[in-house]
């Protein structure tokens, strides 16, 4: 018996005309993994919300057709035993907490399916040793990294024993480097255990291996169901969206049997012969680049502590020069975001001194949270927030129109699409004609296509004069487009330098195809760079 | 975060909440019976030197910063607009206005904010020795929603306090506030502040419930994980605060606590002074409990 069925599932929301999901049929077995894939708004995480229960039951809407776990109509199981078989991992860490203590969230979920407390305790005490959250258990939640909190949230929900986990987005709010120790995690809990995980995920390129198939919504509409592999030479039929990296690089060379990881693509190239001018050669792109030496903000001995008395940077020494793209990388709490509120003037140095070469020079400044920037009614009002004269209004409107905004000029920012608000946040920045831009964690919670539209904004302002800084921990957006690295670690510079000198060296922070080319040629750190490698072997 | 619980070892943070809680609402019940000024000085100061002797002097600092203000706007506006006095202190024409400040009316007005005072600081306790995981356990025997939103409460006040502190920094990089913009431009400049902020805190609330809902909360009946304990201190603290409040009620019958500011300042008699101190020694007792180590003992 299938444990998940929807049968001709068709919801619309309160309040609107279109529905969301339309006749929807799947039919899903123990212990298969889900990659519930689609572009923004193409009704995943409805989907998601409908497996819980959440839709209808806590957003009302109207809802046709029928879903059924294990045989039983979802709304004839009692909200307390649906809650014991199916748990659900939402995008935000922070909302999902409401206890204090780590062992209190997590008792917490049995607490509300009235399980006994020896039980508790046994299932407490199970599920923090196996997620490696035992150290934690006394700790204060609100101190803890976004990383570790979504840990809880998952030991939340895998300590009610689930036979499905739903996740909606669960890797996008957080960091690299915990995004990869979740999703270890949820790979141990369904090879392991055999739990059945459906999961919505912008950046799938790390899931293509655990996965055994793929959904993919259009418009609420059931557009693909199937294999992985064959979803991939699917997707690049129907052109339904920008594939990861090694499959995409692999399809470009017109090969049939795509790899869906490093490790798969090393054995294809293990086939191929590499000439030695091939391996020594340098790609084309690192041979032109000449760096500037033009300094724009200078960093003496520059040391910045929190009202706590934590250290946030410690001195900091370092010349951002004009017309480049620095890319600030580092683990949780490295001062990366310090250190780029310190460059944008949104705190001030505790100590040690910040030259601005030209006084005059605005620093326009783009937050991890779009929601943080957006206050004004419409979009139109934002982008021109702050100007006066017609004429700067009027270059405000060609960004809307370069970010493909215009038709949502009217519109409140706050009702748009997450990818689409920072591109409005990007629009307002831009029209106050900044010199230096700093972007926090700006490929947070943006799918393939949008990374890409992004990364091809910032390398034309860049072509334009604008000098941009950016925090991420996303190495390939920044092995894509950055020109220099800075990797900190409590709150200093560790390294710094061009980025062929920094990433080619390194292992964790190294690109997918970089270590695909991993001696063979080592020079290689973009997409074109691998392409224009691989060709001529292919041909 | 000084805005935020933080266990520290000692009696307080050890205490049954029901037990912090009758003594919150004691305290509070106090400042609100009394108006006699010696009353309410000593409770003043007594809840403050209790905070001070949880370990929460830094907190009190930061909240005593922020609510004197208001405690000079009563005095203010007292001083102003009750003219029922007899002392004479100043008096002047503003437009066919005369304004007569009376010493009478500033005790009162200083009094009535040293109540409001003791009321913010009793709360400010309360905040900083609860563990707001232990409220809902308490919160939770009156029902599931009323549970919900004191803990939420609880949850909610650090985060919005550390949006307010993200936003404000991004709002004024982008609108900075000029040296020559007056109050009404700064208050103005705060406004998208307080507007993302409450956007935010919505869209937070609305996700959380929604986290709740998928978690089974309010669908049933619900077993509790953390056994609450009463320890002999905490039979002996609330029995201290039964007492206080008894004294409190008593003091009230016999006419002891009732002063008269208008037209002239009662004077204090003997008995007062004595009720004050019998007030200060049981005001005291949790303190003295905590720093003399002896409900240590019954602890371990």
């Amino acid at each position: 018996m299938a444990l998940l069925k929807i049968e001709n599932l068709t919801y619309t929301y309160p309040d609107t005309l279109l529905p969301a999901l339309e006749n929807i049929n799947l039919t899903i077995a123990n212990s298969e993994f889900v990659l519930l894939l689609g572009n923004s708004g193409s009704g995943k995480s409805t989907l998601l919300r409908c497996m819980a229960n959440i839709i209808p039951d806590f957003y009302g809407g109207k809802i046709a057709g029928q879903i059924l776990i294990e045989g039983i109509k979802l709304n004839n199981i009692k909200p307390q035993e649906l809650a014991s078989q199916v748990a659900m991992l939402f995008q935000e860490p922070e909302h999902q907490l409401v206890k204090h203590r780590v062992e209190n969230e997590i008792a917490f979920s049995l607490e509300n399916l009235n399980i006994e407390r020896e039980d508790m305790r046994q299932r407490v005490v199970e599920v923090s040793n196996a997620l490696n959250l035992a150290s934690l258990l006394d700790n204060n939640i609100s101190e803890l990294s976004g990383g570790v909190k979504q840990k809880i949230a998952l030991a939340a929900a895998l300590v009610r024993q689930p036979e499905i986990l739903l996740l909606d987005e669960p890797l996008s709010q957080i960091d690299h480097t915990a995004a990869e120790d979740l999703l270890n995690v949820i790979r141990l809990l369904h090879e392991e255990f055999g739990i059945t995980v459906i999961i919505a995920e912008h950046r799938w390129d790390s899931l293509l291996s655990i996965a055994n198939r793929v959904v993919f919504l259009e418009a609420g509409r059931l557009a693909y169901d199937g294999g992985v592999k064959d979803y991939l030479s699917w997707a690049k039929t129907n052109n339904a969206e920008i594939l990861p990296t090694i499959p995409r690089l692999f399809m470009a060379q017109d090969i049939a049997n795509l790899p869906i990881n490093v490790k798969e693509a090393k054995k294809t190239l293990a086939s191929y012969n590499f000439n030695k001018a091939q391996a020594l050669s340098k790609p084309s792109l690192q041979q032109k680049k000449e760096l500037s030496n033009n300094s724009l903000i200078s960093f003496n001995k520059v040391s910045y502590h929190y009202p706590n008395k934590a250290v946030g940077v410690k001195n900091i020494v370092h010349n951002f020069n004009d017309r480049e793209i620095t890319a600030i990388i580092g683990q949780n709490g490295a001062g990366k975001t310090s250190l780029l509120k310190l460059i944008a003037g949104l705190i001030k140095p505790t100590k040690g001194q910040i030259l601005k070469h030209d006084q005059s020079a605005k620093i326009g400044y783009i937050p991890q949270n779009p929601d943080d920037y957006l206050f004004l009614p419409t979009v139109i009002e934002e982008v021109t927030y702050n100007l006066t004269a017609d004429e700067e209004k009027n270059k405000a409107y060609k960004f809307l129109e370069l970010f493909n905004l215009s038709a949502y000029k009217n519109s409140s920012p706050r009702d748009l699409s997450f990818g689409q608000k920072q591109l409005v946040v990007l629009a307002a920045t831009l029209a106050t004609k900044p010199v230096i831009i700093c972007l926090d964690e700006p490929t947070r919670g943006l799918d393939y296509a949008l990374r890409k539209q992004l990364g091809e904004i910032l390398k034309k302002l860049k072509a334009d004069g604008t000098t941009i800084i950016l925090v991420s921990n996303d190495v390939e957006f920044i092995a894509e487009y950055s020109d220099n690295i800075i990797i900190m670690s409590k709150g200093e510079i560790i390294t710094k330098g061009n980025k062929y000198s920094v990433l080619t060296k390194a292992t964790f922070y190294a690109p997918q195809v970089n270590r695909l080319f991993k001696n063979i040629n080592n020079n290689i750190l973009t997409f074109e760079e691998a392409y224009n490698f691989l060709k001529p072997t292919c041909n | 975060m000084w805005y935020s619980y933080e266990f520290k070892p000692n009696l307080f943070y050890l205490t049954n909440p029901l037990v912090v809680l009758s003594l919150v609402l004691g305290w509070i019940f106090l400042a609100l019976l009394f108006n006699h000024p010696l009353y309410i000085v000593t409770i003043f100061i007594m809840v403050n030197l209790t905070i001070v002797g949880a370990g929460n002097g830094k907190r009190l600092l930061v909240q005593l910063r922020y609510a004197l203000p208001f405690v000079l706007i009563i005095v203010l506006i007292n001083a102003l607009f009750n003219q029922n006095g007899s002392t004479l202190l100043l008096s002047y024409n503003l437009a066919s206005f005369t304004f007569n400040i009376y010493w009478e009316s500033i005790v009162y007005g200083g009094v009535a904010g040293l109540k409001l005072l003791a009321i913010i600081t009793a709360f400010t306790f309360y905040a900083a020795v609860i563990n707001p995981d232990e409220v809902l356990y308490l919160a939770r025997r009156l029902g599931q929603e009323i549970s919900l939103i004191i803990n939420l409460s609880f949850r909610l006040f650090p985060l919005i306090w550390s949006d307010y502190v993200r936003i404000r920094e991004i709002q004024k990089h982008r609108k900075p506030i000029e040296l020559d913009d007056g109050q009404i431009s700064k208050i103005q400049n705060r406004v998208p502040t307080l507007s993302i902020l409450l956007n935010n805190s919505l869209n937070r609330s609305l996700k959380t419930a929604e986290s709740l809902y998928s978690r089974g909360y309010g669908s049933g009946k619900y077993s509790t994980y953390q056994q609450l304990e009463w320890r002999s201190s905490d039979y002996l603290l609330m029995a201290n605060t039964i007492i206080m409040i008894a004294l409190a009620l008593g003091l009230q019958v016999k006419g002891l606590g009732i002063y008269s500011y208008y037209p002239s300042l009662d004077s204090f008699s003997l008995l007062n002074y004595r009720a004050s101190l019998v007030l200060a020694l049981l005001l005291s007792f949790p303190l003295l409990c905590n720093g003399s180590g002896i409900l240590w003992h019954y602890l371990k």
